[in-house]
């Protein structure tokens, strides 16, 4: 389990918008599955959750499971273990001091827990079913 | 070079596996496999362009070694993302 909190400077309906309209301005370049930092990331309510590339390129970053504005968002994510072993990520917004708590508590889904923990080769493009079995595979052999 | 392809084939990751043990020049890997010695640098030179192993020179021999930073556990990687992020997020929310 990952947990991290962040303080941000504006009221919780600001911050939910924030989070899940400008998610191209925050997502960090050095993961992103395109290599292009100047892509689009899209976290569509209750639906797809995903990048398109400058040269039209898409990838599935993950699903939205959840979509309670603005208290809480829960995503299924594909970033790291690949769309066949998803972990899950819960976004909490809270009023705080004049701002806003966000807090992220990440974890491995039933499945992604090997990924999750053994020393596997990290890959940040998006990978395919089939890739994450080969992947698997590899993990244990190389074990 | 993707990772994926450049374990995508079974001498790559007997490679890999044989590196485990620590670093070996190009002649003490080919004498363990049953292809040429260019071969084997060709598989050495996909490797690294997949980010999974590394140049390392020990006195005189110039070596092989895996690159640590390649692999590591998901949780790692996404524990970066994170950091990246909510520090951004942290950021854009002043403005």
């Amino acid at each position: 389990m990952i947990e991290k909190s962040a303080f941000l400077s504006c009221g919780i309906e600001d911050a939910f918008r924030l989070f899940t309209e400008r998610v191209s301005q925050w997502w960090p370049a050095s993961h992103r599955p395109s290599k292009d930092p100047s892509s689009i990331i899209s976290i569509e309510p209750h639906g797809r959750f995903w990048e398109l590339a400058a040269d039209g390129r898409e990838f599935d970053l993950g699903h939205v499971r959840q979509w309670e504005p603005p208290h809480h968002l829960v995503l299924d994510f594909y970033l790291g273990t690949g769309p066949a072993h998803p972990t899950e990520v819960t976004i909490t917004f809270a009023p705080e001091d004049g701002g806003t708590r966000l807090s992220i508590r990440h974890k491995p889904l039933p499945g992604a827990e090997d990924l999750w923990n053994s020393r596997a080769p990290v890959f940040a493009p998006s990978w395919d079913s089939i890739i994450a079995a080969l992947t698997n595979r590899v993990t244990d052999m190389l074990r | 070079m993707h990772p994926l392809d450049a374990i995508g084939n079974p001498i790559r990751r007997a490679i890999l596996k044989n590196l485990q043990g620590g670093p070996l020049s190009v002649n003490e890997i080919a004498g363990r496999f049953p292809v040429s010695r260019p071969a084997i640098s060709r598989h050495l030179r996909i490797l690294m362009e997949g980010g999974l192993v590394e140049p390392r020179s020990q006195g005189k021999r110039n070596c092989y070694a895996i690159r640590l930073k390649g692999f590591q556990p998901a949780r790692k990687f996404l524990d970066e993302f994170w950091d990246a992020a909510l520090a951004r997020l942290e950021e854009l929310s002043k403005q």
